[in-house]
């Protein structure tokens, strides 16, 4: 794993200073919210964030390393002193999340709790998990959560380590469960005991 | 032979250069174009000037020197006539004077402030009498006329303490037995014997006859005496310096003259000479030149003739009537000479065109119909009449304006887009006719297409035209000329398109902006805008990366050159030089286009090339802009440093040749003077060279000698 991480170098779009403003033609706003996805899609994989808030402020990120806080924000353009309006960041949150399918409420009942990023998308998560499983023969074993994102052993790939437990959750149950892969254990507390995965 | 220039007193003039008036007196008439005769002679500079008649003065106010402005009492009129004007001789009025004691008299009078004259006819039954004041024995005054139940009593101007009413009112009446008892104290002097059944020659000679008494009787008292507290007082003092009460005045009329007039100089500027010779001084006091040395007047009467070179004699007739025609109903009135009730006729002049109430039947219904008329006439002329002495400034003005039009249309060939070669005749055409509006439309399309609408990329917005082509008829036909209303405006617009003109107007829907183009112009002005951002953007790169390799590097430049900061509606205003209001529009179609897009900020609003879309490639490419930046630098700094060199190289040369014209500087020249080697020749030879440069020149090329010096010659 990395110590340390050089700051995302974003594209040269982000220097110019119309990318702040919502367009009034719906032509060049549909571009310009395309610029933005792509500019967050390719921030957060940089990054390794999973998921943000609303307001586009990383939420959780698999590398343990960084300080969330210090990265440089996506909304905001120091050096040409811009930032979106939350208005607008909303409606590239919904281009990104209903246009692109590349993202996901966490809650839809709840939008305020934020999103998932899926610069990988669920198919994806799930194909690696189930490379990793199958990789390391543990096909049909009953696997923790823990064993799944935080083991050590087992040479658990890097692209796995540290991931969001819930996002690990919503990949076995929107992917592999129902590709007839998964299981899913309760325990009595009416919790998540473990995955098995066949 | 009795001189009459005394009749002429100086005037008050206030910073506008109008005559200051006296109390109670106010302008009855005022006419430009003003000569003034003493007699049959011409008055010299008194030639050009306005006439100002009030209700109680001729005042001549002269246009070129405000000393010569000068006024003549209307009392001292005795009678005026008309004089028609006769091939190149003006119209006249004639002014009659009156006989010189009178005018000598009076021209005192109201050469001081007019208080005193007011006071001297009025005061046949008001005088000023003195109370003192119980509490502090102050003298304060009061009329004799006071009212006590309209005004409230007077305080003490001293100590502020009102006296005893009963006390002011038997002092009043005390003086007022002493007067109707024809016994009076040595105040009462001052004012005129009440000669009530004398006739007006009677009553003149009565105030000459009172003036001597009157001198007289100071000659008999001891001058300047108080006549209260019998103090000495100055002879300028015109209150007790003791006491207050009111002195009499002891001087003689020439002094009190002279003290006058030198009290009213600290306020005018129209400053009479002052003699030292006083005779000539009361006789011509304003020193009146004449055209000939001598008055002379017809049948031996004095008059003073006013010439009316641009008109307006026989309302000066009228107006100085009626003036003359009051006051001496006045005078007869003060005389008690007319009957209660009796009710003065009108005027001669204003009697004609007064009514005579019309018979009965046909003739008398038409009487009244022509009176009406005339009526109606009268008032509309002396109501137009101001109208017309503004029409004769109006012309005045035109000719100043006409006189000043060659540096008008100088400059603007100086300063402005007037100066190309194309010359737009001036429209020759009546408002009237029906060929007008076309013909200015043809006008306007000349004007716009030469002017205006030079470039592809030229719009216009209509009102800009408008104000323009205005202007633009001023500047080519200087002031006075008609300018184009707003209504005949927009029909000469209207006009473009079925007259198949080279221009075309263009509305934009959005707010209803006509602009106007060329008619082969583009639809779209898309382009020009985009090639504008796309040069402004290739400027500022070019200056951002060559001030990065010069290695400027402050904050300013940092902030200025940080990112591209985009266009503004103005900067694309000012480059295609469209109005703000076009711009707007232009660029909201761009942006509906697609090809611009749009930065709100707290800064501003800025534009931009569109650079979302795929198909954007930036066309600068930094790295080729850099190489070329560097080479640029390298050529400008060669050529600074030569520029330098050869600055350094001619400055230095310049000091050598100063100092021998025909010396080549070098060791040769040295090594030539070693080889002659003649001993004392080749010394006083380098002596002389080194004294060569002059005394003056020495200081300055000092340096270059020293150089030499430093150069050993043996």
């Amino acid at each position: 794993m990395t110590t340390t991480i050089t700051d995302f170098i974003f594209p040269k779009i982000h220097t110019f200073p119309p990318l702040y403003t919502k367009q009034p033609n719906s032509t060049i706003l549909s571009n310009q919210l395309d610029s933005w996805c792509q500019i967050i899609l390719s921030y957060c994989e940089y990054y390794r964030i999973t998921s943000l808030t609303i307001n586009g402020i990383p939420k959780y990120t698999q590398l343990e390393t960084i300080d969330l806080e210090k990265i440089p924000p996506i909304f905001e353009n120091k050096t040409i002193n811009r930032t979106t309006n939350d208005d607008f960041k909303s409606s590239i949150i919904h281009h990104l999340i209903y246009k692109l399918n590349k993202a996901e409420y966490i809650n839809p009942k709840k939008p305020e709790l934020g999103i998932y990023i899926y610069w990988r998308s669920l198919v994806e998560w799930g194909q690696l998990l189930y490379d990793y499983v199958d990789n390391s023969g543990q096909l049909g074993t009953v696997l923790t959560i823990y064993e799944l994102t935080k083991s050590d052993e087992n040479g658990l790939p890097d692209s796995l380590k540290n991931l969001d437990e819930t996002l690990l959750i919503k990949i076995v149950k929107d992917f592999l469960i129902k590709q007839g892969k998964a299981q899913i254990l309760m325990t009595e507390d009416n919790e998540i005991g473990g995955v098995k995965i066949v | 032979m009795v001189s009459y220039l005394n009749i002429w007193q100086s005037i008050l003039i206030n910073k506008s250069n109008r005559p200051v008036l006296q109390e109670g007196e106010y302008n009855l008439f005022i006419r430009d174009n003003i000569g003034l005769y003493q007699g049959k002679s011409k008055i010299i500079s008194r030639q050009n000037g306005r006439l100002y008649l009030t209700n109680k003065r001729i005042i001549y106010f002269d246009n070129d020197n405000n000393a010569n402005c000068m006024a003549i009492a209307v009392s001292d009129v005795n009678s005026c006539e008309m004089i028609e004007g006769f091939l190149r001789s003006s119209p006249k009025v004639k002014v009659h004077i009156k006989s010189s004691d009178l005018a000598n008299s009076s021209s005192t009078e109201s050469n001081g402030n007019g208080s005193s004259g007011n006071n001297n006819n009025k005061s046949n039954d008001v005088r000023i009498i003195n109370w003192a004041c119980k509490i502090c024995s102050y003298n304060n005054q009061i009329s004799t006329n006071f009212d006590f139940d309209e005004n409230e009593i007077p305080k003490c101007t001293s100590c502020g303490i009102r006296p005893n009413k009963l006390y002011l009112i038997k002092l009043l009446d005390t003086s007022r037995r002493n007067s109707s008892d024809g016994r009076d104290s040595i105040n009462e002097s001052d004012t005129l014997a009440p000669s009530s059944a004398l006739s007006l020659s009677t009553m003149m000679t009565s105030t000459t006859d009172s003036a001597t008494t009157d001198d007289v009787s100071i000659t008999s008292r001891r001058d300047d005496q108080c006549p209260t507290c019998t103090f000495i007082n100055h002879p300028s003092m015109k209150y007790c310096e003791l006491c207050g009460s009111e002195l009499k005045s002891s001087l003689p009329p020439s002094l009190q003259l002279k003290l006058n007039e030198s009290l009213s100089n600290l306020s005018t500027n129209a400053k009479p000479n002052t003699s030292t010779d006083p005779s000539s001084n009361i006789t011509n006091p304003l020193k009146l030149r004449l055209e000939t040395n001598n008055e002379i007047y017809t049948n031996n009467k004095p008059y003073i003739k006013i010439s009316f070179r641009k008109g307006g004699e026989e309302k000066f007739m009228k107006h100085l009537v009626e003036i003359l025609d009051d006051i001496r109903w006045e005078s007869l009135k003060n005389r008690g000479a007319i009957n209660q009730n009796s009710v003065k006729q009108p005027s001669l002049i204003t009697e004609r065109k007064q009514s005579i109430k019309g018979g009965p039947g046909i003739h008398g219904l038409e009487l009244k119909g022509e009176q009406q008329r005339k009526r109606n006439e009268m008032i509309l002329s002396t109501s137009l009449d101001d109208l017309e002495q503004l029409m004769f400034k109006y012309q005045d003005l035109i000719k100043l304006s006409n006189s000043f039009t060659k540096f008008v249309r100088r400059e603007g060939n100086i300063n402005s887009k007037y100066n190309t070669s194309t010359v737009v005749p001036p429209l020759v055409i009546r408002k009237s006719s029906p060929l007008f509006s076309q013909e200015l439309s043809r006008h306007i399309s000349e004007y716009a297409t030469n002017f205006e609408l030079t470039k592809i990329s030229s719009m216009i917005t209509s009102q800009e035209l408008f104000s323009n082509y205005n202007r633009f008829l001023v500047l080519t036909q200087g002031f006075g000329t008609e300018l184009i209303s707003p209504e005949d405006f927009n029909k000469a617009i209207e006009l473009f398109d079925t007259l198949k003109l080279p221009i075309k107007v263009k509305t934009y829907e959005k707010t209803g902006l006509i602009v106007l183009t060329t008619r082969n112009s583009s639809n779209s002005y898309e382009e020009f805008i985009i090639k504008f951002m796309r040069d402004f953007e290739y400027e500022f790169t070019y200056k951002k990366l060559k001030n990065k390799e010069i290695g400027i590097n402050d904050d300013f430049l940092q902030n200025e050159y940080d990112y591209f900061k985009g266009v503004t509606i103005s900067e694309v205003s000012d480059r295609l030089i469209w109005s703000y209001n076009i711009t707007v529009q232009e660029i909201e179609t761009c942006i509906a286009n697609g090809s611009i897009v749009i930065d709100q900020s707290i800064a501003g609003t800025f534009y931009y090339i569109n650079q979302f879309s795929s198909t954007y490639k930036s066309e600068i490419d930094e790295d080729k802009l850099i190489e070329k930046i560097k080479e640029e630098i390298i050529t400008e700094q060669n050529t600074i440093t030569q520029d330098l060199k050869d600055q350094y190289d001619n400055d230095n040369s310049s000091n050598l040749i100063n100092v021998q014209p025909d010396y080549t500087f070098g060791i040769n020249r040295i090594n030539e003077l070693m080889k002659e080697d003649t001993g004392a020749s080749n010394g006083s030879e380098l002596e002389s060279f080194r004294n060569t440069p002059e005394p003056s020149a020495q200081s300055s090329q000092y340096t270059s000698l020293n150089d030499l010096q430093g150069l050993s010659f043996n």
